[in-house]
């Protein structure tokens, strides 16, 4: 019953976006005064249509006023409706008792594993549609892995929301942002309780549209340049079509799995695909995989990551780090014995893809100078190393490693980009703009210290510090590289350990200390910015304060590799001892170690300007530093590729269909009426000519008859 | 030498011909209407031949060609009538009896 | 009468007296005119709906029948004529399936929402009795079971159409003309020129045959050969190519499709809806009520080059709609690549197939096929609702800004949020987001002619990251992104505008969610189509 009634956790966020879409929010919009529109009187009468036109050149060069931007940039009114508040409570209870029901089935699970079966339990289906012997099922099933990843989601969701209530304060569009963040929750266990390929497939679009309109919150935010920021319009277009070019890989998999086995059930499928060429088979899981490179932002389908960013910083953190990127490890976690039954090379792809993107992530977040960009990139380098877990684990470890990863990483994560909205948000207030640049940051830890604090335990736990849960489920990941045979991977995994230290480090140092601070700079010291800036209301430092625990505690769940096990045989699990016995943990410790303690030495103690004319001095530094800061140049690589190929074939395209095809329909056309025009000239209305006609033509059909009947017809 | 059939045919031709030509190239729109005078009674004159000459008495018992040419001659009064009277309207209204310049039902 | 105590003639005859009652109103009570559309076409669909329930009642959702079954019809003698040994015979035969019962009550659903649309437009008197004639024509050709009544019916609802969108259309300059002129004559033209070639098609087949009952055809079909100018051809075959050269003018199949975007871009705005919502659908219908039912060896013979020309519909149409500057313009070549997408169901339903997976499976080739054709004629449904709503978006913009110009818009979702909302709503169930009406029938023919047509399906699917991109983009630009203060006067939508939309809305969320209601209605009627076409296939 307890297990049979989780259905409600899927459906319970979905509740909430209704109440809030048709109820509160509709309250909220009625309760605002209405706004008398400017210049109402327009809009009638065509004549109106030139005017327009002609302003439109003028109205280019009237966008400059400074408030005007700031209220497009960031709409407020100024206090929220009781409709905007009864929207987030609504969300928030609803995501509470959704989060403690996923509690109790976490703790129920992991003290009487036998309650529920290792294959799991469908909890809820139906037929969606079946036409001539094919089913199409809307079905969604509960088993451990599946709660695992729940418990992240919905916790990680609900400290979100609340964080919100801090950071949202006053937006207008505060109860949309609730009903966004509701959808988005529910988009993501859709994918959580996935029981086939159709219903895993139809919960990672809508984590894609619940990502796009969430990217795209404040809807006429302009670009900046400047700063290499796109407009959130943009972010949310261009995340939403690279999610969609790995998607097409995935369904492709998804088809020949299908036209194969006849079924979208995960275990049917698994069944059915023991009878298929193996070969085929790992082309159809690095299809699938596809899709996963798609949503987890792996190379070459990562640009739209650093771009999301745009969105607001809670959602940043719900869903561009610790769950919806997360939801590409746990496809390929739930789809992993048919990787298993593949050949081998699926899970190198697989493996391979991730440490590349991982130390790839890794080198570009060393210089960006853009707070929630660094987290971005870590984000990215954080998931290569979720699927290096999942690659090279073999059986003997099965998905454990990789999920492993995904699970304390959630929470770090999670926290990491918390802090950072915390400083945004403090940042916001001070200087009365938008402020991400970590250059205009500095000394922060004085001024909050619970957000600086809690980040430094984070920025401990990302960087795999012993003890911390970083370090159990990251140092399993390099060593195991390692042992199963990989030292490319290998050595990638432990470069992008050190780098992720130095660059988290320096991150926290730019942003809360500096030369100057105490602990030679590493707390607090001069503030580079103006304006007082305050620590963030409590709404959003207890979620931060929540999120240390697990972000410490998490690694110590040593059961987690037997318990997300989908795979028939039972698997090894984390074992602490052996962990801190094995020479190349420590190798791997002291890699972080000499990253943070370089970041330690070197920010802490020098001034980000004198580091900055050092840079720029020396050729060769200067150089990587150029391409590192423009991210390799692949962004402006796939900006010319859509420019130049693609809308250029389409405008090709579009020439032959004007020219040719419809050059055609017209040119038969204009032929025909131009013989007719030129046939009419024969029709001169004299009588006279009409007559040579008749006579002429009597005169030609009489000689022909006579001929015919003198030679053929004699 | 006799007359024969052929002599009637031949004439009957030649005075077809004879109003043809002069009904293509006449400009004057009398002379085109005397033309096809001349041309209906070159049809009567093979008519009236074919009927004096059948040899098989089939038709002329019946004196079918000649009744022909005397409706022929009939028809050929009433629309002289009606096209004079045509002529001198267009002549009232165009000042010419020019056919060539009479071309008002062109395209 | 008998033939009045049918309701399918009431569905043809209720819009013209609609259409009549109009013209008896005196021309002054515009408001008059407005409420009988209304009264008549809400009283269309209540027949049609009633129609639909009545066989629900007799014969269960399965038992929508088939040509061989048909759960409700009515055949008189009309024609018949007698020469010598020349027996001509034409049949008033109406009868209603799974196939054409749903595209009758989306006819009759679409044409209510557009004279809700169209309450404000000029010379509204003509407007509304023209929209009910043509959809009285279009009921004609759904329910049409002669193949010459048929003929008579597809005829039919050109004229209405022509004036519609030559009197009611845009004045912009086109070719010369303005181009209201310019695209009713193209769309005329384009169409009599397939119609000739089906009237040509159709007699052949009605002298091979004897009969033009589509029940006595499809249990006869024709067979043997002819040689035509030295070349032998099977008659099927020749047969087929014939009627559909029709269809596939009104698909509009490449490389005859350049009529659509003019006809849409000068068409009024319920006219693109009816255009693209139902008109479009009478080329897709009668490719799988004529063209698979009665010539399947034709249809089997030519599903490769189907196939192929179904991806460049896809790939192509979607391709120009990236650079298209104007909006309607851009629904309209969508509206060719979605097109594209029930022909490569129907490709793969009747054609032979590349076979590179053979596997025996449960069900076997005959049931990809048959998932194939139903997520066909699904998505017959579903892009008639979405495009539709897409086209009431677009009419909205339209009526207040009066240019359709994507460029000189620019963050009027500010001013619009309404609009905004269910123009991205619109715009998500067109580019296949599950959940919505467009996806279903998207999964279903992708993932079921990927085992007849491997490869053009795997080109085919390229058209998400399409589709997406420019419906997308073209939200950007119109709604999103840098608010440009020209628009500061927009208003919203209106209360009244809304009907269609929420409408509409409610009906993609529906057959997204659960589309098994309606795929059993479909399904029951494509059997047996499916299993006698599947014996022509080698």
């Amino acid at each position: 019953m307890l297990y049979q009634l989780s259905w409600t956790i899927l459906f319970a966020p979905l509740l909430a976006f209704a109440v809030i879409i048709f109820g509160t929010r509709v309250w909220d919009l009625r309760s605002r005064p209405k706004v008398a529109l400017p210049a109402a009187e327009h809009g009638h009468g065509e004549h109106h249509t030139d005017d327009h036109d002609t302003h439109a050149v003028t109205d280019e060069h009237g966008h400059g006023g400074h408030s005007e931007q700031d209220e497009d940039d960031d709409p407020h009114v100024p206090q929220l409706s009781a409709g905007a508040k009864a929207s987030a409570y609504a969300a928030l209870v609803i995501m509470a008792l959704a989060c403690i029901y996923s509690w109790v089935l976490l703790f129920s699970t992991v003290l009487h594993p036998a309650d529920l079966a290792a294959a799991g339990k469908e909890v809820f289906a139906y037929n969606w549609l079946s036409v001539g012997g094919l089913n199409y099922i809307v079905g969604f099933h509960l088993d451990r892995l599946g709660i695992a990843m729940m418990v992240v989601v919905t916790t990680i969701t609900f400290l979100v929301q609340f964080y919100s209530q801090g950071y949202m304060e006053n937006s207008a569009g505060y109860a949309r942002f609730y009903a966004y963040l509701s959808l988005f929750a529910f988009s993501m266990l859709v994918i959580v309780f996935a029981e086939n390929f159709l219903v895993i497939f139809c919960g990672w679009e809508l984590v894609g549209l619940s990502s796009y309109l969430l990217i795209g919150f404040w809807i006429n935010k302009r670009a900046k340049p400047e700063e290499q920021r796109p407009s959130p319009a943009s972010a949310n277009l261009q995340a939403f079509i690279m999610n969609r070019i790995g998607d097409v890989g995935f369904i492709l998999g998804i088809m020949i799995l299908f036209v194969n086995t006849g079924s979208f059930d995960f275990i049917a499928v698994q069944h059915g695909v023991v009878h298929m060429d193996k070969t085929l088979l790992g082309i159809a899981m690095i299809l699938v995989f596809c899709g996963a490179m798609g949503k987890s932002a792996q190379f070459p389908l990562h640009t739209w990551l650093p771009s999301a960013m745009e969105g607001p910083t809670p959602v940043s953190a719900l869903i561009h780090a610790a769950t919806m990127v997360a939801a590409g490890v746990y496809m390929i976690a739930r789809t992993s014995p048919l990787f298993a039954t593949a050949a081998p090379f699926a899970w190198e792809v697989v493996a391979s893809i991730g440490a590349f993107t991982a130390f790839f992530a890794a080198t570009i977040a060393l210089v960006q100078s853009d707070f929630k960009r660094v987290l971005a990139f870590s984000t990215i380098s954080q998931l290569g190393y979720m699927f290096v877990g999942l690659g090279v684990a073999g059986p003997e470890y099965g998905v454990g490693p990789g999920m492993f990863h995904l699970f304390t990483h959630a929470f770090f994560k999670a926290l990491l980009f918390l802090g950072a909205g915390s400083v945004l948000h403090g940042l916001h207030h001070a200087m009365h703009k938008e402020v991400q640049d970590v250059r205009l940051m500095g000394g922060l830890a004085s001024k909050m210290p619970i957000t600086a604090a809690t980040w430094l335990i984070a920025v401990l736990a990302i960087s795999g510090f012993p003890g911390f849960s970083g370090f159990y489920s990251k140092e399993e990941i390099i060593g195991l590289a390692l042992e199963q045979g990989h030292p490319v991977i290998y050595a990638l995994t432990l470069a992008t350990a050190g780098l992720t230290a130095f660059y988290m480090l320096r991150a926290f140092i730019l942003a809360f200390g500096g030369k100057g601070g105490k602990f030679m700079g590493l707390w607090g010291g001069p503030y580079r910015g103006y304006g007082e800036v305050k620590e963030s209301p409590l709404y959003m430092t207890i979620p931060l304060m929540l999120l240390v625990i697990p972000s410490v505690l998490a690694g110590y769940w040593t059961g987690f590799y037997q318990y997300v096990n989908v795979s028939a045989e039972n698997v090894a699990n984390l074992s602490i001892p052996a962990l801190f016995q094995a020479t190349d943990t420590w190798i791997g410790v002291i890699v972080s170690l000499v990253g943070l303690g370089f970041a330690w030495f070197l920010y802490g103690r020098v001034d980000l300007v004198k580091i900055n004319q050092v840079v720029q001095s020396n050729a060769a530094l200067r150089t990587i530093h150029r391409i590192l800061f423009n991210r390799y140049y692949v962004d402006d690589l796939y900006n010319w590729i859509v420019k130049y190929v693609v809308l250029g074939l389409a405008a090709l395209a579009q020439a032959f269909d004007r020219y040719i095809v419809d050059g055609i329909v017209n040119g038969v056309a204009s032929g025909v009426t131009g013989t007719g025009s030129g046939i009419r000239r024969l029709e001169t209305g004299r009588v006279q000519s009409y007559m040579i006609g008749f006579f002429g033509g009597v005169a030609v059909l009489a000689v022909v008859f006579v001929v015919l009947i003198t030679t053929v017809w004699k | 030498m006799h007359l024969t059939l052929e002599h009637v045919l031949v004439l009957g031709a030649v005075l077809f011909c004879i109003g043809l030509y002069g009904a293509i190239t006449k400009r004057n729109a009398i002379a085109v209407l005397m033309s096809i005078e001349i041309m209906l009674n070159a049809v009567n004159i093979t008519m009236v031949g074919f009927s004096y000459f059948d040899t098989v008495k089939l038709y002329s018992q019946h004196l079918t060609g000649q009744i022909f040419a005397i409706f022929i001659i009939t028809v050929a009064a009433a629309e002289a009538a009606v096209a004079l009277a045509m002529v001198i309207a267009i002549y009232r209204k165009r000042a010419t009896v020019d056919v060539g310049e009479i071309d008002m039902m062109k395209w | 009468m008998a033939i009045f105590g049918n309701w399918l003639t009431w569905i043809i005859l209720l819009p013209v007296l609609g259409a009549i009652g109009i013209y008896v109103v005196p021309k002054r009570y515009e408001n008059a005119a407005r409420w009988t559309a209304l009264v008549f076409s809400a009283a269309t669909f209540v027949v049609a709906m009633g129609v639909f329930f009545y066989i629900l009642h007799a014969r269960g959702i399965n038992g929508f029948g088939s040509l061989n079954d048909l759960p409700y019809a009515i055949n008189l003698p009309w024609i018949n004529f007698a020469a010598g040994t020349t027996h001509f015979t034409v049949h008033y035969f109406l009868g209603v399936d799974g196939l054409s019962l749903p595209m009758v009550i989306l006819n009759a659903l679409l044409t209510m929402l557009s004279v809700i649309g169209g309450w404000k437009k000029k010379n509204v008197r003509a407007y509304m009795a023209l929209l009910l004639l043509l959809e009285a024509g279009v009921m004609g050709v759904f329910m049409a079971l002669d193949i010459f009544f048929f003929f008579l019916m597809w005829e039919v609802e050109l004229a209405p159409m022509f004036i519609l969108i030559g009197v009611w259309g845009s004045d912009v300059v086109k070719h010369g003309v303005p181009g209201r002129v310019y695209s009713a004559w193209k769309f005329l033209l384009y169409t009599f020129f397939g119609s000739v070639f089906m009237l040509a098609g159709f007699i052949l087949l009605y002298f091979h045959a004897g009969s033009s009952d589509m029940t006595v055809l499809s249990h006869h079909l024709i067979g043997g050969s002819t040689t035509i100018l030295g070349v032998s051809i099977s008659l099927q075959l020749l047969t087929f190519l014939l009627v559909f050269i029709a269809f596939a003018v009104k698909i509009p199949m490449f490389p005859f499709h350049t009529w659509l975007p003019d006809a849409h871009t000068d068409a009024p705005t319920e006219v693109s809806v009816l255009l693209a919502g139902v008109l479009l659908k009478m080329g897709a219908y009668g490719l799988i009520r004529f063209c698979f039912t009665l010539f399947p060896g034709g249809l089997s013979q030519f599903a490769g080059v189907l196939a192929v020309l179904a991806v460049i519909n896809i790939l192509y149409g979607a391709a120009i709609c990236l650079v298209q500057t104007d909006m309607k313009k851009l629904i309209a070549y969508s509206s060719v690549s979605h097109m594209g997408i029930i022909l490569l169901g129907v490709a793969a339903a009747a054609g032979g197939g590349n076979g590179f997976f053979t596997g025996a499976l449960a069900g076997g080739d005959l049931a990809f096929r048959q998932a194939a054709l139903t997520g066909a004629t699904l998505q017959m449904f579903s892009h008639g609702i979405i495009t539709g709503m897409l086209f009431f978006c677009v009419g909205v913009v339209y009526d207040l800004a009066h240019t359709r110009e994507i460029a000189i818009f620019g963050g009027i979702a500010k001013r619009m949020p309404m609009l905004g909302t269910l123009f991205t709503f619109a715009a998500m169930a067109s580019l296949g987001l599950p959940g919505l009406a467009g996806f279903v029938a998207e999964y279903m023919v992708f993932t079921s002619s990927f085992r007849v047509w491997t490869i053009p399906t795997i080109l085919a699917v390229f058209t998400m990251i399409l589709t997406a991109a420019y419906l997308l983009w073209m939200i950007k630009r119109v709604f999103f992104g840098t608010f440009n203060k020209k628009w500061d006067w927009l208003p919203d939508i209106s209360k009244r505008e809304l009907i269609p939309l929420f409408a509409l809305a409610g009906l993609i969320v529906f057959v997204g969610i659960y589309p098994a209601p309606l795929i059993n209605v479909i399904s029951s009627s494509l059997t047996p189509i499916i299993q006698s076409a599947v014996t022509f296939i080698k």
